[in-house]
Order: structure tokens, then C-alpha cells, then sequence
């Protein structure tokens, strides 16, 4: 039992699916069995229910956020349930004639029955996230309803309209929702219902009801949120039928009467529903009056019919009765009402209220049926509306119900007014009836009479939801005298409407969504081009403005400072000199081979300055990194030919107050940290194991062995970068410069170079060897090896060396991996190192490695150098 | 212990490789294993620290601090599974698109970014990620300037430098916080941070979140995200989208959590979450071409996860990373949407375009799930990362009432509105409408993005695994005991 | 001493006051005064003061060696990136003598 009910929601999504997959005429059948399935598995759940009971399942679903697919079959659920799959059922029999000549009906109903499964979603669940989540999917479903035939400009905005204004309600419902479960301290609606007096008088109780009324307001299409539910009349008529009449702006309704035992009964719930309910059904009733179009005129009629059953649910539980009342016969006559309406437009090809007359000669059963559902929808006694009517009317009291009344003649004008396309004399239109919309809109008006003329039978329903329900007899020509009056002043009314030319356009909110719509485009793209203006400068100021700012009132927050001074020795006084003139120059140098000269200088100075800071490796390193560098600037400088662009911006003034703010900013830093860190735990250690890992360089073992996996990474940002350039210059329109490949011509300088480089090659080796135990290592003996290389190049030309760098690159790379893995293939970690003999020597692998960091080296200076300085553009 | 260097060194070699490799069937067969292989071991190391334990591998054999230790917890080892599926699905989606002139170093630079990426997700010390992140900026720069136009490397190039400035504060953080300590080993760090001299603590603080915070491209510093993502190609930009800014906010996460914890609601970083949530979506409504829309969006869906952390309780830091990875998969797929349609239409301005989904109703369906999902509509993944992160800062709230929470948590909200909005603009223009070209986007163009777009479903559907295990890894980061006994164990 | 922290800052501002310039290849210069600036600052956070090089052997007290490590892994990374920003660089330049 429970499980069928997990199901219900279910099944017919699956079928959406399985339809989405089918032929043309397939389609349709599985929407018919679907459904059919649908109505006999809600029918099995009737009989506990009709007891007093309800059916419930809970299975966990995301305890995380604490929600559970939680359903509940109980009178109110079931009831709607039965309208949604019943009428669904109908509906998609009517759209198979609707839709015949229709190429996508697979997508067609794959969306339907989307869209009915979400609805018992909603209207069977007992989570309310659940019912939240649901309630999205059947806006989303309705989305794609409404922009069903997209390539209408009218349809697809209709569509976005309409998915916006509900989403909007739906997310403030979701934060009601949440809200709601923080005063009553679960998401399900029975823990709720046991704790609604604590949450009526919580302080979030006002927001709680403020947004679950927003959402429900959007959904049931209530003044002001009307105004998406006639723009959505573009949608096929099955649709307008089906969603936007009978279920899915019912839904706000149903969340109203769901939620009454939590949040009702109290003087805010009545005060707000009734009179936005009167007015929407006041409002609803004028503006249907004077519609041309018959789908608007029954769409608002449909609000003004939402608008009233909302005020019934403010009046109390006899009000929810009332209302379920309403609904149901409400069902029966819009439903038809609509199925004609479409109809009509398939055989005589307008909507036009204008342009029709006459249609009962040609459509004469199609009359008869329309003729019912507006006897219903007038309350004329017989008909279901009558009961309902009654209902109603002994639930309103004092102005409300005066408005009533006053509605019922605004009703039966419009509704008159329907009926008189099939009035009039003329010629016969064309047209006839058609059975395959006849039957449901049979079906459906059929309801009126049946419930009307046997009360009990409306009994037996309404019993499900309160079991000691009495729609007593009324007393019928008593009672009966109201509508009919009604029915007669409505048609006065339509006469008189008839004689006025075209539809009353009042302003909706439409306008506004659009106002506010188009506003919000305007100020995004104002501060958008405020913010992202696509000019580097811009975006490196306000990158260096942020921390100078911050880190600086993070220091200064620290209150006193102490600064430790330090002695140095006068060399570092010296070199310290130069290189701030060496830096003024940089900056103050007019033309750029001047600036790279400089810059290199610097770099030459700061190598003179580790030196000064005993750090050998360090000094050895930079001397050469930036030899190699200053021949890389030079040798893009020197080939610029167009001249650079004037070098600043006008408001240099600004930069200059930036420079200066990092500037002090660095020096600050570099001298809160001159004393160094008060701990040297890292340092005694790499002492202690330094025999350990076989060597008495420190900064070398830490390179190559204690911090190796920082080196291999370092390798392979190298050689990323050399492949870069290889990339860069291997586009087309990039050609080999032949002049610069062929050799300088100097005998002196061949000489030299025969000489010298393998002389510096050799003692790169040596370096390579000697790393773990003095100055040098893979890095610095590859840059020598590398100099070495270019130069035997410049001497000789670059076709005396092999062309391809790439291979040593990848070999490289390739050793240094491989001794890293060489560790793992002996069980033990990535790149743990294990002792060698190399005949009387004894190392460690991390000799291999090194290796292979100088291979790499070789590699990648050298394919990176051959595709600056060679190539060209054509 | 090994397993852990595997989706490091895997597709570093693979890179390596298919540069080296002439033949390029070779090389397709090399890029393919790698893939796999990478994707394999990443997910074993997420069903290996599933249950909470840290796994750790001490690089050189050398115990941490002392030497690079990688140590990976429940947030390393489910970003780096997640980059390696995007990496293996984007790199799936271009194989056709990438121009075959550049073929070898379009491979060898999916895997290499894939490798440094992994390592910055895998990597336990501070210096060591400073060198991934290396890696994996310069491997990016390679493969934005591949085959690049003009204007491209105009975009290219600011890129680089801002990158750079950022890669320049990381280091001189890294000084300072050794300055301070004496360490550069995550755990170590956690552990001596309180107690060293605050003035240069904050200072390095800072100065990280700032290099942090330009790549993950929070607010203000987004600005040249927009620019860098509009004009590579669709795979790279897919590729880039989903993942290289989550490095950054990947980086955040370990900053706050582990590093330097918050310890509940930060108004600072709440302040950030608001704006680069709604300056994020403001920009992408004032778009024309899908990409650029996206692109957008992904600022703005930064604010979310920097929500996460923010709201500094283990339910927020949950959130956050579920958030994170449903995201990643959501944007991916849409940016490779975005990359059909210019490929199959020659454009993606929304103008220009139309009826999109007349011709290819699969294509439609591709881009909406995902939309769906991001604009955190159910049951997709996105709704419940945004309900996660409205419970987490109901929750903050209760816990101290800080006033930007509320505003956070509207601005959550209402950004998801306009999100949506956005996407549906997109869908209602460019996919709804009159049918402007015939044409089809090849199937196996559509197969990769429906391996990313599936991910929104079965974690919508099925999300409560992935909150399990986006749960347990809250509680590594904030709870920061088994973490620091794992890595640091024995040694003083 | 005052010259130390000052050299730092004038290596940063320097640095800075390029980059906010608009030649491209001023900017790489400026980059390349920033990273120089960084690196030493790193070599500072060891401390600074009367020692002999890392290596064993040497009088003690010796020079903390890992900064110095950290700094040639940086100096490499910082050679990479400017050697690719330069052939970028260039190729912008090539940009504009196709069609400027």
C-alpha cells in the first residue's frame, strides 16, 4: 500500500520519459495508460483513507539537510489527486486530437506527464521540501509548456515570464519553508501539525506567512501576481486547459488549505486571504468581462474563481470544505469550458470573440456541452455548481459576501458572453463537431450535472476530506432565485459589453515586470563596464592596492614594532649601493636596451649580494640564470623594429603613489623579518642526516634530496616553459632567420670557442658531480653546459648543433621521474633515494637525478633560446 | 602510500610523453592511458580516505616537517577525482577540435596543467604547492597561447602578468610565514601559527588570501576572468572554467580551514561571498554571447562556495565543497555546450542564433540540465548545495549573529534568481525560436558533455553520498587533530 | 641595517612603477626587479648576520640552507616564466608588424 504510494509521483515522470522516446502516434497511448495506471493506484488507497486515516510512506533521502521522500495520502491529497490524474487522463485524450497534425507530440507529452507526475508531487507530499522541490518541477514543466511552440516570439516570452514570476514565489516559499523548520524544528508536516500553537506565536511566524503567501499568491495567479496567467493562454490549449485551469494554479490554493493546520486559524491568516482573495475575484470577474479573446476571458475567470476559493480558505476550516467544493466543480465547468475554447479555435480558426457567432448550427453538441458547464458555472440549481455555491455562501459573511453575490453577476456576464459564439443568425459557419474533443469536454461537463443533480455523490467525495461532511439540501427555488437573477443581470451586462469595441486593457503588472526586467539589464551592464574595463593596469592596481592596504593595517595593528638591528659587513654595504643605483637606472633609462642592461646589472648585484648573505649555490645560480636572461631580452629587444609605445599612462601619479606603497610596504616586511625564525628545528635536522643522504652542501641535499619532489617540479615548469616558446614559434608566418643561423665569421673567435667551451662543458660536469659537496649541482652545470652550447653556436652557427632540443627536454624529465619511481619500484616512498657504488665512489641515486635535471636543463635552454633568437616572422 | 604520488606523476609522465612522441597515434594511445590511468588512481584515493583517515606520503622518504609531504584528506582527494574526470572528459571533448598542428603540445598540455593541479590538491606543504601551482599556471599559459590570434594573446598576456603578481605574493607569504616559524609544512604551520609574531602572520595571511584570491577570482579581484575564458577554444575554456579557478578557492579552503581556521562566521570574507555572488550574475545579464554569460557565472558561483567557508562551521564547509564539485561539473558541461555551438554554428552570441534546439533536441537538453542545476533549481545537484548552505548559515546565525549572514544568505537567493534568468535567456534565445541554421553537432562532440551533465543528476538524485563524503571532509579540515597526528605523527 | 630593507623596497617599487606602464616589455622587466625583490625577501626570513655558507665544515653558526633551497627552486620557476613571457611578448610584437 505504502509503497504504491511512493510511486504515484513517480510513475508518470518515468512514462514522460518513456514517451519522449516513442513515435508520433505512440505518445499519446502512453500518456492514457500512465495516467489510467495512475487513477487506479490512487483508487487503491481510498478505501483506509475513507475510514479517517491516511497512507503514509517515509523513505530517507538526504539526511544530510534532514529531508525525507515523505508522502502522504490523506482527504485533501487524494482529492486533488484524483482531479490532477482524472482530468489528466482527459486531457490527454483531448490532446491526441488536438495535437494530430503536431510533429514533436513525444516532447509534447513527455512534458504533460512531467508535469502531472510533479503535481501529485505536490499535492501527496509530506516533506515540504519535497513539496517545494516538486512545486519547482511543475513551473519548470509549465515553462516548457507555455514555449511549447518556441518559434512564437509571443510564446517564449510568455514562458520566461511565467517561470520567473512562480520561481520568484517559489524561492520565497523555499525560504519559508526553511524558516518554518527552524520554528518547528523538523521539515515534515506532521511533526509540524503536533507543534503548530509553538509556531503560530514564534517570531518568525509573520515571515513564515508572509513568504508562503508570496508563494502561493505567484502560483495562483493572485492580484498582483496576475498577470503571467493570460500571457500564458499562447500555450496549446490541452495545456491551458489542464495546467493553468484545473491543477497547477490550484496548487497555491491546496498550499493554503496544507498548511492550515500549521499556520491557520489565526487573525493574520484571515486577515490577508480574504480580502486579497475578494479582490482578485472581483478584479478577475471585470477583466473577464470585457475579454475578446476567449482563452483570456476564461483565464481570468480563472483568477477571479482562484481569487475566491482563496478567501474561503481564510475563513476557517468549513472555508476549506467550501473551497474543496468550489474546486471541484470549478474543474468540471472551466475544464470544459477551455476544451471547447480550443475547439472552437481547431474548427472555425479564431478565438476572437469579435468574429465568431452563429456556431451552434455547427457545432451544435459542442454548444450543448458548453451550454452545461456554464449552467454549472452560473450555480443554477441541478448542477454541481449550485452545491458548491451553497457551500460558499454559508461560509462568507458581512461584506464578503456581498461581494459574492455581486462577482456571481460579473460571472454570468462573462460567462453569457461565452456562450454567445454560438448565438446569432447568418450564415452557418463552418466547422462540426469533432468527437475526439467532444468526448472529454463531454466527460468533464458531465460532472456538473452528476454531482449537481446527486449531492450525496459530492458527499461521498468531500468525505474523504472531513468525514462529517453535510452539504444538506438547500432549499432550491429559495435558493435557487439568487443565481438565476444572476444569470439574468449577466446578460444585461454581456449585451452591453458586446456594443463595446475591443478588450478593456488595463494595466497589468505586466509593464512592470517589464520595467523592472529591463532595469535590472541597464544597471548590470552599467557596472559591469565600471568594474571590468579590460585594461591590465587597472586590473594590477587595484590587485596591489588590496594587499599593500590590508597587510599594511595588519601590521600597524600590531602595535609596537621592534626592529633588530643587524650587523653587516661593508662589501654588503657596497653592493647594496649599486644596486640601488642600478635600480634608479632601470627606471629612469630612456630607451629600452638600456633598461635591459640595467635590469640585468641589477640581477648581477643582487648575485654579489647572496654572496655577501653566504650563498654560494644562490650566487652561482643567479649569475648565470642571468646571463642567460639578459641574452634572451636582448635578443627580443634588438629585433623589435617598431618602436614601444609612449611608455605612460597620464595619470602616472597614481602609479607612482602605488610603487611607493609596495615599496615601503616590501621594505617594512624585510625588515620585520631580518631577525629571522625562532625556530630551526628544519635546519638541525637536514645537519643531523646530512651524512645520512651522503653530502655537505646542505642547500644541494635540500634541493636534490630533502626537498626533491620541489626540484622535479621545478624541472618540469622549465621544461613546460621551454615547450611554450617551442609553441609560440612554431606558427605559421614564422620562419627560421637563415642570416642569424649562419655562424660569425671570425677565426679569432672560432678559435676562442674551440677552446673554451669544451673547457666550461668539462667543468660543468665536474660541478654536476661535485654538488653534494660544494657550490654547483644538475641546474647551474646544465646552464654552463647550455652557455657553453650557444656560444659553440654563435661561433660556428646553429647548424653546427642538432636541431631537435625536445628529445633531451623529454629525457630529462623522463631520468628525473624515473628515479623518483625508482624508489617506489623498491618499496619505498616516491623519490627516497638509496646509496650507490659507482666503483670506489660511493653516492646515492640522487646523483641520477641530478642528471637528469641537467639534461633537462641542456634541453629546454636550448630549444627555447634556438626559437627566440632564430625564428622570425615572415 | 604510494597511490598518493600516482595522479601526479602519471600525468606529468603522460605529458612528457606525448610532447616526445612523433607518431600520433602513439600519442593518442599514451594521452588515453594516462587519462584513465589518472582517473583510476584519484578515484581509489577517494574510496581510500572516504571513511576519514589522511593518507600520507612522505616525498624522499623524509618525515614531515622536514621533508615535502603530501597529505592528502577528504577535500584533496575528492578535487583531485574531480579534476581528473573533467580533465579526461574535456580532454575527450577537444581531441577533435584541437588544431593538428599543435597536437602534440596540446596533449602534452592537458596532462601537464592535470599534473600540477593534482599536486596542488595532493601536497601537504606550503612551498610544494607554491611550485604546483607553478606548474600548473605555467601549463595553462601554454595552452592559452596555443594557436592563439591577436587578440587572444593580447588576453593572454594579462592573464600571465596578473598571475604572476599573484605568484610573486605567494612567495613573499611563504617568506614571511617562515619568518615567523620556522616551517613551510602545512600541519607544522597549523600548528605554530598562533603562537608566532601575529604582525607577520597577518601579513602572509593576507598577502595568500590575495594570490589565492585573484586565481579563484573573488571579488574584487575577478576582473580578468571574463577576458581569459571568452576567446580560447571551446575544450580549453571547459577545461580552464570548471577547474583552474576551483584551484584557487581550493587553496582558500586549506588557507581557512586548516591554516589559519576562521572559527565561525567571518564578516570580511561573508562581505566577499555577497558581492562576487551579485557583481558575478549583474555581469553575466549585461552579456550577448553564451560564453561570455558563463563566464560570468563562474565569478558568481565563486561567492557561493566562498560562502562555505565563511560561514566557518563544519555544516558551511560542507556545503562549500559539495558545492564546489557540483558546480564543477555543472559549468564544464555548459561551457562545452557553449563550445558546440560555435563550433557546429561559427558563433555564440545569443543574437545570432536560434532554434537551436529545432535540430538537435539533445543539445537543448544538454544545456538545460546543467542551466537547471546551476541555477539550483530541483532535484538537480545545485538545489541541494544551495539548501545546504541556507541550513549551514541558519545555523551560523543561531550560533552568532553576525548581520551579513542574513545578507549572504539573500544574496545566495536572489542570485540564484537572476541565474536563472541569465540561463533561461540564453535558452529562450538561442535554443527556442525560429530555426536559423540546419545543422548537427557530431555525437561524439555530445557524449563527453553528457558524461559531465550527469553528474548534476545523479548527484540531485542520489546526492546524499556525496554529502557523506563532502561531510567527513568538513570535519578533517576543522577538526584539525587526526590531521596533524597523521602527517606529523612522531616527529616533534 | 637600513640598506637591506630599502634595497628590498626599491626593488619592489621599481618593479611596480614598470609594470603600471603600458610597454609590454617594460612590464617583463618590471616583473623581472619584483622577482628579484621576492627572493630576497625570502633569503632575509632565514636571517642575516655574521655566518659562513651551509656547508658542513664550515664554521658554525652556518646560514639557514632552506631558504636558500627555496630560493633556486624560485629563481629556476622565475627563469621559465620569463623566458615564455618573453617569446609571448615578442609574439605580440610580431602581431603588430603583421598588421599594425
Amino acid at each position: 500500500m505504502a509503497s504504491v504510494l511512493a510511486w504515484i509521483p513517480l510513475t508518470p515522470i518515468l512514462g514522460g520519459l518513456v514517451a519522449s522516446a516513442a513515435k508520433r502516434s505512440g505518445a499519446g497511448w502512453v500518456g492514457l495508460l500512465v495516467s489510467s495506471m495512475t487513477v487506479a493506484f490512487l483508487g487503491t488507497l481510498v478505501p483506509p483513507v475513507a475510514e479517517g486515516g491516511a497512507v503514509r510512506i517515509s523513505l530517507e533521502w538526504f539526511p544530510g539537510v534532514g529531508v525525507r521522500y515523505a508522502l502522504r495520502a490523506d482527504g485533501l491529497g487524494l482529492l486533488f489527486a484524483f482531479l490532477v490524474a482524472g482530468v489528466g487522463f482527459l486531457i490527454v485524450l483531448y490532446a491526441m486530437a488536438y495535437m494530430a497534425h503536431e510533429p514533436r507530440t513525444p516532447a509534447f507529452f513527455c512534458f504533460l506527464l512531467l508535469f502531472m507526475g510533479a503535481m501529485l508531487g505536490v499535492v501527496l507530499a509530506e516533506d515540504l521540501v519535497v513539496l517545494y522541490l516538486f512545486w519547482e518541477l511543475t513551473s519548470l514543466a509549465s515553462f516548457l509548456l507555455i514555449g511549447f511552440h518556441h518559434e512564437e516570439p509571443k510564446a517564449r516570452q510568455a514562458a520566461l515570464r511565467a517561470l520567473l514570476v512562480t520561481v520568484v514565489g517559489g524561492l520565497a516559499l523555499l525560504v519559508g519553508i526553511v524558516l518554518l523548520a527552524v520554528a518547528g524544528g523538523s521539515s515534515q508536516l506532521s511533526e509540524l501539525e503536533a507543534r503548530a500553537d509553538r509556531i503560530r506565536t514564534s517570531p518568525l511566524y509573520p515571515w513564515v506567512l508572509a513568504l508562503v503567501f508570496a508563494g502561493a499568491w505567484t502560483k495562483s495567479a493572485q492580484v498582483p501576481f496576475h498577470f503571467w496567467l493570460p500571457g500564458a493562454m499562447v500555450a496549446p490549449t490541452p495545456v491551458s486547459a489542464y495546467l493553468h485551469s484545473a491543477t497547477m494554479v490550484k496548487a497555491g490554493v491546496f498550499l493554503l488549505m496544507r498548511l492550515y493546520p500549521v499556520l491557520g486559524g489565526t487573525e493574520a491568516w484571515a486577515a490577508w486571504l480574504e480580502p486579497v482573495g475578494i479582490v482578485t475575484y472581483l478584479f478577475g470577474s471585470l477583466l473577464a468581462l470585457f475579454q475578446d479573446d476567449l482563452k483570456a476571458l476564461l483565464a481570468y475567470g480563472t483568477v477571479a474563481s482562484l481569487g475566491l476559493a482563496t478567501a474561503l480558505v481564510g475563513a476557517g476550516p468549513e472555508g476549506g470544505i467550501a473551497a474543496m467544493a468550489y474546486l471541484l466543480a470549478h474543474a468540471g465547468y472551466k475544464g470544459t469550458l477551455f476544451l471547447v475554447a480550443g475547439a472552437v479555435e481547431h474548427e472555425a480558426g479564431t478565438r476572437r470573440l469579435s468574429e465568431l457567432q452563429g456556431l451552434g448550427r455547427a457545432m451544435p453538441f459542442t454548444a450543448a456541452v458548453a451550454g452545461a458547464a456554464i449552467l454549472s458555472m452560473l450555480g443554477i440549481p441541478g448542477f454541481a455548481g449550485f452545491v458548491a455555491k451553497g457551500s460558499v455562501e454559508k461560509v462568507l459573511h458581512g461584506w464578503a459576501h456581498e461581494a459574492v453575490l455581486a462577482g456571481g453577476v460579473l460571472t454570468a456576464g462573462y460567462g453569457l458572453r461565452f456562450l454567445g459564439v454560438f448565438w446569432g443568425s447568418g450564415r452557418k459557419p463552418r466547422g462540426h463537431d469533432a468527437p475526439g474533443f467532444l468526448f472529454p469536454a463531454l466527460v468533464l461537463a458531465m460532472v456538473g450535472p452528476v454531482l449537481g443533480l446527486h449531492p450525496v455523490l459530492f458527499e461521498q467525495a468531500l468525505r474523504l476530506l472531513e468525514p462529517e461532511i453535510n452539504l444538506s439540501s438547500e432549499p432550491v427555488l429559495a435558493k435557487g432565485v439568487i443565481p438565476v437573477g444572476s444569470a439574468l443581470l449577466g446578460a444585461v451586462l454581456a449585451r452591453g459589453v458586446a456594443g463595446v469595441s475591443g478588450p478593456l486593457a488595463l494595466p497589468g503588472g505586466e509593464a512592470l515586470f517589464d520595467r523592472v526586467y529591463g532595469g535590472v539589464l541597464g544597471f548590470a551592464g552599467f557596472l559591469t563596464r565600471l568594474t571590468v574595463t579590460g585594461r591590465l593596469r587597472d586590473y594590477l592596481a587595484t590587485s596591489l592596492v588590496i594587499p599593500v592596504v590590508a597587510a599594511g593595517a595588519a601590521i600597524l595593528s600590531q602595535g609596537r614594532l621592534s626592529w633588530v638591528p643587524v650587523r653587516m659587513a661593508p662589501y654588503e654595504g657596497v653592493v647594496l649601493l649599486l644596486g640601488l643605483g642600478a635600480v634608479a637606472f632601470t627606471v629612469l633609462a630612456r630607451s629600452l636596451v638600456a633598461q635591459v642592461v640595467a635590469v640585468g646589472a641589477v640581477g648581477y648585484t643582487v648575485a654579489l649580494l647572496y654572496i655577501g648573505l653566504r650563498a654560494p649555490d644562490l650566487a652561482l645560480t643567479q649569475i648565470l640564470v642571468e646571463t642567460v636572461t639578459l641574452v634572451l631580452f636582448l635578443a627580443v629587444v634588438l629585433h623589435l623594429r617598431h618602436p614601444e609605445e609612449p611608455d605612460r599612462h597620464p595619470a602616472w601619479a597614481l602609479d607612482l603613489f602605488i610603487a611607493c606603497g609596495v615599496g615601503a610596504l616590501a621594505a617594512a616586511f624585510a625588515a620585520l623579518i631580518l631577525p629571522g625564525p625562532p625556530s630551526r628545528h628544519l635546519f638541525s635536522y637536514f645537519v643531523q642526516r646530512a651524512p645520512e643522504a651522503g653530502g655537505r652542501n646542505l642547500v644541494n641535499l635540500i634541493v636534490v634530496d630533502f626537498r626533491g619532489l620541489d626540484t622535479l617540479g621545478e624541472i618540469t615548469v622549465l621544461g613546460i616553459a621551454a615547450l611554450g616558446v617551442l609553441a609560440l614559434a612554431s606558427r605559421p608566418g614564422m620562419r627560421v632567420a637563415h642570416h642569424l643561423v649562419a655562424p660569425v665569421r671570425s677565426l679569432i673567435l672560432e678559435t676562442a670557442v674551440r677552446v673554451a667551451s669544451p673547457a666550461v662543458a668539462a667543468y660543468a660536469l665536474v660541478l654536476l658531480v661535485t654538488g653534494h659537496y660544494g657550490p654547483g649541482g644538475g641546474f647551474v652545470a646544465g646552464l654552463m653546459t647550455a652557455m657553453a652550447l650557444l656560444v659553440w653556436a654563435v661561433a660556428f652557427g646553429f647548424d653546427a648543433l642538432p636541431q631537435d632540443w625536445l628529445r633531451p627536454l623529454a629525457v630529462g624529465l623522463g631520468i628525473a621521474y624515473g628515479t623518483g619511481l625508482l624508489g617506489t619500484a623498491l618499496g619505498r616512498p616516491f623519490l627516497a633515494h638509496s646509496p650507490v657504488l659507482l666503483g670506489p665512489v660511493k653516492t646515492t641515486t640522487s646523483l641520477l637525478f641530478d642528471f637528469g635535471v641537467y639534461v633537462l636543463v641542456v634541453g629546454a635552454t636550448l630549444s627555447a633560446a634556438r626559437a627566440l633568437i632564430l625564428v622570425r616572422p615572415r | 602510500m604510494n597511490l598518493a604520488i600516482v595522479p601526479v606523476i602519471l600525468p606529468l609522465s603522460t605529458g612528457v610523453a606525448c610532447a616526445a612522441l612523433e607518431s600520433g597515434r602513439a600519442r593518442h594511445w599514451a594521452s588515453l592511458a594516462g587519462a584513465l590511468g589518472t582517473l583510476g588512481a584519484a578515484a581509489w584515493l577517494v574510496w581510500t580516505v572516504r571513511g576519514g583517515d589522511v593518507v600520507v606520503l612522505r616525498a624522499g622518504g623524509w618525515p614531515a616537517p622536514y621533508g615535502i609531504t603530501f597529505a592528502v584528506d577528504g577535500l584533496s582527494a575528492l578535487m583531485c577525482g574531480i579534476s581528473s574526470y573533467v580533465a579526461a572528459v574535456t580532454l575527450w571533448f577537444g581531441m577533435r577540435e584541437a588544431d593538428p598542428r599543435y597536437h602534440r603540445y596540446w596533449h602534452a598540455g592537458w596532462h601537464l596543467l592535470l599534473g600540477g593541479m593534482n599536486g596542488a590538491f595532493l601536497t601537504g606543504d606550503l612551498f610544494n604547492l607554491y611550485v604546483f601551482f607553478e606548474i600548473l599556471l605555467i601549463a595553462s599559459y601554454f595552452l592559452l597561447t596555443l594557436g592563439t590570434s591577436r587578440e587572444q594573446a593580447r588576453q593572454a598576456f594579462t592573464y600571465v602578468a596578473l598571475n604572476l603578481v599573484a605568484s610573486t605574493l605567494f612567495l613573499v607569504a611563504v617568506g614571511l610565514l617562515y619568518a615567523a616559524t620556522g616551517t613551510v609544512n602545512m600541519a607544522d604551520l597549523a600548528r605554530r601559527l598562533p603562537t608566532a609574531s601575529q604582525a607577520l602572520v597577518r601579513g602572509g595571511v593576507v598577502l595568500l588570501a590575495t594570490a589565492f584570491g585573484l586565481k579563484a577570482a573573488i571579488f574584487p579581484l575577478y576582473f580578468w576572468l571574463p577576458h581569459a575564458y571568452a576567446l580560447p577554444p571551446g575544450s580549453v575554456a571547459a577545461y580552464f572554467g570548471g577547474m583552474l579557478t576551483k584551484v584557487g578557492v581550493y587553496a582558500l579552503y586549506r588557507l581557512f580551514t586548516t591554516l589559519a581556521p576562521l572559527g565561525g562566521p567571518d564578516p570580511l570574507w561573508l562581505a566577499v561571498a555577497s558581492c562576487t555572488m551579485v557583481f558575478g550574475v549583474l555581469g553575466a545579464l549585461a552579456q550577448e554571447g553564451i560564453r561570455s554569460v558563463l563566464a560570468f557565472h563562474i565569478v558568481s558561483q565563486i561567492g557561493y562556495m566562498v560562502l562555505g567557508f565563511a560561514l566557518g562551521t563544519r555544516a558551511g564547509v560542507a556545503a562549500g565543497i559539495f558545492y564546489v564539485l557540483h558546480n564543477i561539473a555543472a559549468k564544464t558541461a555548459l561551457l562545452m555546450v557553449s563550445g558546440v555551438v560555435e563550433r557546429t554554428w561559427g558563433t555564440d552570441r545569443i543574437s545570432e542564433v536560434s532554434g537551436l534546439a529545432r535540430t538537435q533536441p539533445v543539445l537543448g537538453i544538454l544545456f538545460l540540465v546543467p542551466a537547471f542545476a546551476l541555477a539550483g533549481m530541483p532535484p538537480l545537484s545545485g538545489f541541494w548545495g544551495k539548501l545546504a548552505l541556507v541550513w549551514a548559515g541558519i545555523e551560523a546565525y543561531s550560533l552568532r549573529p553576525q548581520p551579513w549572514i542574513p545578507i549572504a544568505l539573500a544574496a545566495a537567493v536572489g542570485v540564484s534568481l537572476l541565474t536563472l534568468t541569465s540561463m533561461m535567456k540564453i535558452f529562450t534565445g538561442a535554443f527556442w525560436g525560429e530555426l536559423h541554421r540546419r545543422r548537427r553537432a557530431a555525437p561524439e562532440l555530445l557524449l563527453p558533455v553528457a558524461a559531465m551533465a550527469a553528474l548534476t543528476v545523479v548527484w540531485g538524485l542520489g546526492g546524499w553520498w556525496l554529502w557523506d563524503l563532502t561531510w567527513s571532509a568538513a570535519g578533517q579540515l576543522l577538526d584539525r587533530g587526526p590531521y596533524l597526528e597523521a602527517v606529523l605523527g612522531g616527529s616533534r | 641595517m637600513i640598506l637591506l630593507p630599502l634595497f628590498v623596497g626599491s626593488l619592489f617599487g621599481a618593479g611596480t612603477w614598470l609594470l603600471l606602464g603600458r610597454s609590454i616589455v617594460r612590464q617583463i622587466i618590471g616583473i623581472s626587479l619584483i622577482g628579484h625583490g621576492a627572493n630576497l625577501m625570502i633569503l632575509l626570513a632565514g636571517g642575516v648576520g655574521g655566518r659562513s655558507a651551509p656547508l658542513l665544515g664550515n664554521p658554525p653558526p652556518l646560514a639557514d640552507p632552506l631558504p636558500q633551497a627555496l630560493i633556486l627552486t624560485a629563481i629556476v620557476i622565475g627563469f621559465g616564466v620569463l623566458a615564455f613571457l618573453l617569446a609571448l611578448g615578442y609574439r605580440m610584437h610580431a602581431y603588430e608588424e603583421e598588421d599594425p
